[in-house]
């Protein structure tokens, strides 16, 4: 039955509704939080500036994005793949750690947490 | 001595059916018994009065009775039809800047003492016509259509509204002007779409009806002389306005037709 409508109302762009439902998602978000898009770049810039200072990162395919999570309110999406540790990171990369017990362990993390704060 | 409710119709974008939809709820809440009075706040680009069929019957408008000129009841237009349907018109010669929110708040508080609904139809844009509209107001009903410009717009008053949440007792969508074939063929914001993004509960759907351009041209409100499409869809408003749980049609029915026509022929 889609196929005979589709062939009735023609085929000519696919599927603009979903399109423009789309494009008015993203849309309302600008409006609402009155964000330029060049805003949105900025943040990921500079989102991407402290991974890197944690970690190896692969800033090609990191992605920064705002979505809406309903009730006119949105969210930050950010996925930023990690190649490795950062060795430039002082609290990082020291031998042997990995075979201490669990209780060092968690006290090597509170170490850790305190060095980057 | 009523103790009414006053109903802004309201939607950002100009077109959309801001005051096709006023009549015609109005005219249907009137038909269900109810003392209706349909005001037109649009100042200087009246059009209520032409819809309703009674530019012929204007002698005073709003802005006399803001003014001090007339009396309320001077300045109200009966239905032709109904007795308990009443129409405030708007002055034709003057602007926007001829009242200001607090007038109208006062003009509206009285109105909701002679009537069961105040339904103000609100001119297009967010300035003072729009501020002035909702000075008053207890509910609202949003009119969009599936166009990206009218989402946008409403998406504004949308937000305007919940500034004011405390004020009103409801504020609704109505999404006008749809064509079922065309949500079918993905080529359409489907009503649930436009619903998740501007995150207002729906109140009505109003399909796109030629018949609308018939019933404006006679000055009869569609919602009084039809039963069929979108005449149903404005009473059915008018019931859900009154507390009813009405169902929503289904709009595909006319469109089941359609296809099976069409699959005749594939």
């Amino acid at each position: 039955m889609k196929s005979v409508l589709k062939w009735f109302f023609g085929s000519k762009s696919e599927a603009s509704g979903s399109t423009a439902t789309n494009r008015m998602k993203l849309m309302v978000i600008h409006d609402r939080y009155q964000l330029p898009p060049a805003i949105v770049d900025q943040m990921k810039t500079e989102l991407l500036a402290v991974a890197s200072k944690y970690f190896e990162i692969d800033p090609e395919s990191a992605e920064c994005v705002i979505k809406s999570q309903g009730n006119r309110r949105a969210f930050i999406s950010a996925i930023v793949p990690l190649l490795k540790r950062n060795s430039n990171d002082t609290n990082d990369n020291r031998p042997g750690q990995n075979k201490h017990n669990r209780r060092t362990q968690k006290k090597d993390s509170k170490n850790l947490s305190a060095g980057v704060a | 001595m009523a103790n009414g409710k006053v109903i802004v119709v309201t939607s950002g974008k100009g077109g959309v059916g801001k005051t096709t939809t006023t009549a015609n709820i109005g005219a249907a809440l009137a038909n269900m018994g109810k003392t209706v009075c349909v005001m037109d706040m649009d100042i200087g680009l009246r059009n209520l009065d032409i819809l309703m069929g009674l530019e012929n019957r204007v002698v005073y408008n709003l802005v006399d009775v803001v003014e001090g000129t007339c009396k309320i009841k001077q300045a109200l237009v009966k239905d032709k039809k109904l007795p308990n349907l009443n129409l405030l018109p708007a002055a034709q010669t003057r602007d926007k800047t001829a009242v200001n929110a607090d007038q109208i708040k006062t003009l509206v508080d009285e109105l909701k003492t002679m009537f069961d609904f105040v339904l103000v139809d609100c001119p297009a844009g967010i300035e003072s016509g729009f501020q002035n509209s909702i000075a008053g107001a207890d509910r609202a009903l949003i009119v969009v259509t599936p166009e990206m410009s009218s989402v946008r717009d409403a998406d504004r008053i949308v937000g305007l509204l919940e500034a004011r949440r405390d004020q009103f007792e409801d504020i609704n969508l109505i999404v006008n002007r749809v064509r079922p074939g065309l949500i079918e063929a993905n080529q359409m914001m489907s009503i649930d779409d436009i619903c998740e993004i501007l995150s207002v509960d729906l109140i009505g759907v109003i399909p796109d009806d030629e018949d609308i351009v018939i019933s404006t041209n006679k000055g009869e409100p569609l919602s009084l002389t039809t039963n069929k499409s979108a005449g149903q869809a404005y009473r059915n408003i008018a019931r859900r306005i009154l507390g009813e749980e009405v169902p929503f049609m289904d709009l595909n029915k006319r469109l089941g037709i359609f296809k099976k026509i069409k699959a005749m022929f594939a």
